[in-house]
């Protein structure tokens, strides 16, 4: 009868029955062993990988010791792949071996370990000198082979499982790719030839698997998978394919890499330099990086908001895009250096400059209320301020009326010169800056500018008797003063600053008149000890950055030299600060667009972002002073537009000419270590230490941009890949959970259809994925006495009879007229869900994970 | 292939990246080589599309109703070049029920090979099956691209019913007749017109019948036996229809052939001679085969399924009626999946036949009270599950 009862689905066509039977013949004769082609897969593999690696840092151990160790490891791993299903297991005995050998030569691994690590941080110059301490006496070449003996035994074997046994793309790139990164990354290329091997071998690896996609079935299962009409090849259909396409993939792909190469050097194919400013560009635009999350994450002050705190030395190199940051109108051309002022650094350490902290902003809080209550901020008392330029040096100053638009995705501060009047639509912020008072891009003030270039250009100093007799102060300055004086010379108590100290005794202490002293002094020796260039290079987190400055690297942008400035001014007592903005040259104004109004426009360009040291004079408040060589009466490196291309970026200071000089500056291409030489006319200095800078690079990363770097360690450095290994752990976590979600929630509907019999047509299925879990299978069993057999297999897991009673609703489901009951369906819900519970229970937690997780048959 | 494709676009975006950070020539050649790996892939495409070549054949030409039978797919690749991933596309038909169901297969195919493929198929209903390999689709090696072979190859089976043996008890009456054409094959009779068999003389023969040229010649006395005419006009008429509102229709018209076919090979095997006959809807005829033999089952058959099935549920009844007015028969045993108070009356008045039988191809369901035996017709219900039991009530 049951004919008759499926005759609805006959009339869908299943009057043609396809059965589950299906074979497959193939010629087999003439066919090399398959297993062959896959070594010779896993061979080119390997060698790529090593040779890649090892080109990469040029460790100085014997290449016959590794390669020999290798080579016998590889024999037996791969002879282990070789066999037939569980026996390739046999692989654990080399990691047993494997660990025997570590612990018989602990030391020698320890000491080559460190070695390893030396190598690689002196090579990738995240830290000077070692990382770890190697007794005098060891031998080193020794101790770094068996390491890398070591090494490279233990990623062996997953490697022949994973190509031989079963191509699995993803484990051996996450094998063999941090490796090759980790010198990737800072730039070092390995050896051309092996990489291309090692790149054909994943190419090849990838095609095996893509090809073997139906190759998912484990063993003892049929070679051919069904789904409803679609008969898909499983894993165990061994007929070369995936063998001959690794191979095939291999040989052309590494052949296309050595006639691509051919044709490269033959031709002298180069980078065209659109693609060098592209890459400045994303440079520049790679807000995020790994060292500043890891710098995020184990600095305790990530949670100062980034307008307050600007990080330095995170960048090793900077460059800009040449937009525009802000557009500027101004009433008239002003004759001196503009320095728009907008991050404040007061607090001073772990290499950060940070805002005025809460504690002392609580300490202080009578202060800053008067600031408030009477008007009277700090931000108003330099030089510049109305009262005192309209009574004392009326002839030097005019007042200019100014309006900023800011194309800046981030405004956490107004952009102003020192002296601006107090209407405006600016809001003082404490002592530091000003706030637009409604966000705004736009805002406008008045400003007092100098006639005369010194004024601000930092050789203030020079001139400084010149000005007017210090005046009276208020109540509120006196007050100020002290505030300054007290907080404004702290300084980190760490060795570095404490070594400088002793170093620099020649230079004067202040005692309130010398500031021209001190402040040529400081200059003097920023030059003589370091020179401009825009690829200084990490600042290690554990070197203070003027010390390393001075000391070590010798090379810096303006925030190395303006910081290490105000470190010295406040160790000779003046209280000095670190600022940040924008500088605007007086030729800047040369090309700007003069507005209906009369007024001028002008395009401040990213380029113009610059970091500066504040000195605090009395009677005169907070002044700009230049230590950034370049940056001196009216010159701006990036005046100079067709010195961009060449990026002359590392200058030598001339010595004593006042004259027009030559200098020549030394440009570095990046990674093709090319070196150029390029010829710089650059305008006479007055000072003798005055030096030049290239013209494109004399700013700083944006001011926005709070990202001023962390010093990359060789353990930031291993932080990183581990992060980078956990977030692809996490990822792959979230990805089987979510999998699981979709699952578990699919299945739960399936049991809750509005036909109870479809409903019961997936509780069986899923009962059956559930008795199979557990190896039992109906195979060729007729559906009765698969569940007398299923009831007595699972006698303890389920109750007696029930798997008896769910494979008649089951048949009931599928051949009756009528629909199950409720109660039917509740009960098969029941039993089903008892049979997981069962399951779930009686494995162990690593099991319970999988069965949970990774095969879905839970939850 | 979208997710091959946007892996690749990925790899390759993270390439452009790479060769834009990455100064050195290496990152150069990369790039080259992931913008010429598509290439390389689809060349050695259309290399392996060139070499394959596809042949469909099937074990046997007819196979027996819900018989597994097997279909072979033989995919040559001369090339050297393997096939990742070969998608075998087959399309099965019943072409007189319009069942179809598609087969795919997902293979890969080595290099300078031929593969066979065989797939095991049964047929619940009974007819001519086509079988086409339509197209075998190739990918590359990452799945990159696909190139699709059209091949269209056919081959066809024949479904045939399966035998239902009847009863030896089943009851039979051979009625002797005068005069006739055809004569029986078992018992001899009187009508000198044809020879029945010629036997060595036994005691008790007439001498007229004494082969006066044969006992020459053999030198022994022979005598002929003459035929015994018998009656031939046993008809057996069957409605092939396909009342698609009707259940278990594809059911009820399998039992109404093997019902035919039971009674028919019965009555070969008996040396009954009769004859079948049923409606071809697309010539719009009446057809009718004589069966001598078992051999003219299977151009029976081939008819019957050429002829394909009908809607209007007694055409074979009305044509018969129609064609048959000048004809006696001596029995009309008339076979269908329908019924109603119309058909049964006028099957029971028809005047041109001795003995009627109608046997109604039923499933089990309630038998209408008009339903029954009267003087001449004889009303038989064939459950088309089981058609055994109904036949057996079957009077020949």
């Amino acid at each position: 009868m049951k004919k008759k009862k499926a005759e609805d689905s006959i009339r869908a066509g299943c009057g043609i029955n396809i059965t589950d039977s299906i074979s497959l013949t193939f010629n087999n004769k003439y066919r090399i062993n398959s297993r062959i082609l896959l070594i010779l897969t896993t061979i080119a593999g390997i060698t790529g990988f090593t040779l890649s690696f090892l080109s990469l840092f040029e460790f100085e151990c014997s290449r016959k010791m590794l390669f020999a160790s290798e080579t016998a490891v590889f024999i037996l791993s791969a002879f282990f792949c070789m066999f037939p299903s569980k026996a390739r297991n046999l692989n654990f005995l080399i990691y047993i071996a494997w660990g025997y050998g570590i612990y018989k030569k602990i030391t020698d691994f320890a000491l080559g370990y460190g070695i390893f690590v030396n190598i690689i941080s002196e090579k990738i110059k995240v830290k000077t000198g070692t990382v770890y301490e190697i007794p005098a006496d060891t031998d080193k070449y020794l101790c770094l082979t068996v390491f890398l003996v070591f090494l490279f035994t233990l990623l062996i074997p997953i490697i022949c499982y994973n190509t031989i046994v079963k191509p699995r793309f993803i484990v051996i790139f996450l094998v063999t790719f941090p490796f090759i990164e980790t010198g990737l990354m800072f730039g070092f290329s390995p050896h051309h030839i092996a990489f291309a091997l090692l790149i054909s071998y994943w190419v090849a690896v990838f095609a095996m698997r893509i090809a073997g996609n139906q190759y998912h079935t484990e063993s003892g299962k049929p070679v051919f998978v069904r789904k409803k009409n679609i008969f898909v090849s499983s894993g165990n259909l061994r007929n070369n394919v995936i063998e001959d396409i690794g191979i095939i993939t291999l040989l052309s792909v590494f052949s296309f890499f050595l006639v691509t190469a051919g044709i490269i050097n033959a031709f002298g194919i180069s980078r065209p330099e659109q693609i060098n400013d592209k890459r400045k560009e994303l440079k520049a635009n790679s807000v995020f990086s790994v060292e500043k999350l890891i710098s995020d994450i184990i600095n305790p002050d990530t949670a100062i908001p980034p307008e307050e705190k600007s990080r330095l030395g995170d960048l090793p190199e900077i460059s800009y895009m040449n937009k525009t940051d802000l557009i500027m109108t101004i009433t008239e051309k002003p004759e001196g250096m503009l320095y728009l002022k907008g991050f404040v650094g007061t607090e001073y350490r772990n290499n950060s400059w940070y805002a005025l902290s809460k504690e002392t902003e609580k300490e202080y809080k009578d202060l800053f209320a008067d600031f408030k209550s009477t008007g009277s901020y700090p931000q108003y008392f330099n030089f510049a301020n109305d009262s005192f330029i309209a009574g004392l040096r009326p002839e030097k100053i005019s007042k200019y009326s100014i309006t900023v638009n800011s194309r800046l995705l981030l405004n956490p501060y107004a952009y102003t010169p020192y002296s601006i009047s107090r209407e405006s639509d600016l809001v003082p912020e404490l002592d530091r800056h000003f706030t637009v008072k409604n966000k705004s891009n736009n805002y406008s003030y008045d400003a007092y500018l100098p006639h005369d270039m010194f004024l601000s250009t930092g050789l203030i100093a020079d001139h400084l008797y010149d000005l007017p007799t210090m005046r009276d102060l208020s109540d509120a300055e006196n007050a100020y003063r002290d505030f300054v004086y007290k907080n404004y010379t702290i300084l980190p108590d760490i060795p570095e600053i404490g070594m400088l100290k002793d170093e620099y005794t020649y230079i004067p202490e202040y005692n309130g008149y010398n500031v021209n002293d001190i402040y040529i002094a400081i200059r003097r020796l920023l030059r003589e000890n370091a020179v401009y260039t825009l690829e200084p290079g990490y600042t290690p987190q554990d070197s203070e950055i003027t010390y390393y400055l001075l000391k070590e690297s010798h090379k810096g942008f303006c925030s190395h030299f303006a910081t290490a400035a105000v470190v010295l001014a406040r160790m000779k007592g003046i209280p000095a600060r670190y600022a940040e903005g924008y500088i605007v040259a007086p030729s800047d104004f040369a090309g700007a667009e003069k507005l209906e109004s009369g007024r001028y426009k002008l395009d401040v360009k990213d380029s113009r972002a610059h970091a500066w040291a504040e000195f605090y004079i009395d009677g005169y408040g907070w002044l700009p002073f230049e230590f950034t060589p370049g940056y001196d009466l009216g010159i701006i490196a990036a005046e100079n537009e067709a010195n961009k291309k060449t990026q002359p970026e590392v200058t030598e200071a001339p010595e004593t000419e006042p004259a027009p000089v030559e200098t020549v500056t030394e440009a570095v291409t990046e990674a093709a270590a090319e070196t150029v030489i390029v010829t710089v006319p650059v305008p006479a200095v007055p000072e003798t230490e005055a030096v030049t800078a290239d013209a494109s690079s004399a700013s700083p990363s944006s001011p926005d941009d709070n990202t001023r770097g962390t010093v990359p360690t060789v353990l930031e450095a291993l932080l990183k890949v581990l992060i980078a290994v956990l977030a692809l752990i996490i990822a792959v976590v979230a990805v089987i959970i979510a999998k699981h979600v979709y699952v578990v929630g699919k299945r739960a509907r399936s049991f809750r259809t509005d036909s109870n019999s479809e409903s019961m047509k997936n509780l069986y299925r899923y009962a059956l994925d559930l008795l199979e879990h557990i190896s039992i299978t109906r195979g060729n069993m007729l559906p009765l006495e698969f569940a007398v057999y299923a009831d007595e297999q699972t006698e303890g897991l389920t109750e007696k009879g029930s798997m008896t009673e769910l494979v008649k609703l089951a048949l009931k489901a599928g051949f009756s007229r009528d629909d199950l009951t409720d109660d039917e369906l509740d009960f098969a819900r029941k039993t089903v869900t008892s049979l997981a519970d069962s399951i779930y229970a009686g494995k162990t937690r690593k099991e319970k994970i999988a069965f949970r997780f990774i095969k879905n048959l839970h939850g | 292939m979208i997710r091959s494709k946007i892996i690749y676009l990925i790899i390759l975006t993270g390439m452009i990246l790479f060769y834009i950070l990455f100064v050195d020539s290496m990152s150069l050649m990369i790039l080259v080589i992931t913008l010429l790996f598509p290439f390389l892939q689809l060349f050695i495409l259309m290399r392996i599309s060139r070499s394959i070549t596809a042949v469909l054949s099937t074990e046997s030409a007819s196979v027996q109703k819900s018989t597994p039978s097997k279909i072979i797919v033989k995919i040559r690749n001369s090339s050297l070049l393997p096939v990742s991933c070969a998608v075998v596309d087959l399309s099965i038909m019943n072409t007189l029920t319009g069942e179809v169901q598609p087969l795919t297969t997902m293979l890969p195919v080595s290099s300078d090979n031929d593969q066979s493929v065989k797939f095991s198929v049964s047929y619940a209903h009974l007819g001519k099956v086509q079988i086409v390999l339509k197209s075998i689709k190739i990918f590359d090696y990452v799945k990159l691209f696909s190139k699709t072979i059209k091949c269209s190859i056919s081959q066809d089976i024949t479904v045939v019913p399966t035998y239902t043996p009847v009863s030896p008890d089943v009851r039979t009456k051979q009625i002797n007749m005068n005069e006739n054409d055809e004569f029986s094959k078992i018992k001899p009779g009187d009508d000198c017109s044809e020879i029945f068999n010629i036997r060595e003389y036994a005691y008790g023969d007439k001498l007229n019948r004494i082969h006066w040229n044969l006992t020459t010649k053999l030198d022994e006395l022979m005598v002929k036996e003459y035929s015994l005419p018998v009656s031939s006009q046993i008809i057996i008429v069957f409605e092939f229809c396909s009342d698609r509102e009707s259940k278990n229709m594809f059911y009820k018209n399998d039992a109404a052939i093997e019902t035919a076919m039971a009674l028919s090979y019965y009555m070969t095997r008996n040396s009954i001679s009769h004859k079948i006959a049923w409606y071809d809807p697309r010539t719009k005829l009446f057809h009718t085969e004589s069966i001598t033999s078992e051999n003219d089952f299977s151009d029976f058959l081939s008819a019957v399924f050429s002829s394909g099935t009908y809607t209007d549920t007694c055409s074979a009844f009305l044509h018969c009626r129609a064609e048959s007015r000048d004809v006696h028969y001596s029995h009309e045993i008339y076979i269908s999946p329908v019924i109603s108070d119309e058909l049964f009356h006028n099957f029971s008045v028809l005047t041109n036949a001795s003995h009627k039988t109608f046997l109604y191809i039923n499933d089990s369901a309630i038998i209408p009270g008009y339903f029954t035996d009267s003087e001449t017709t004889r009303a038989i219900a064939v459950d088309f599950d089981n058609i055994e039991e109904g036949l057996n009530q079957v009077i020949v």
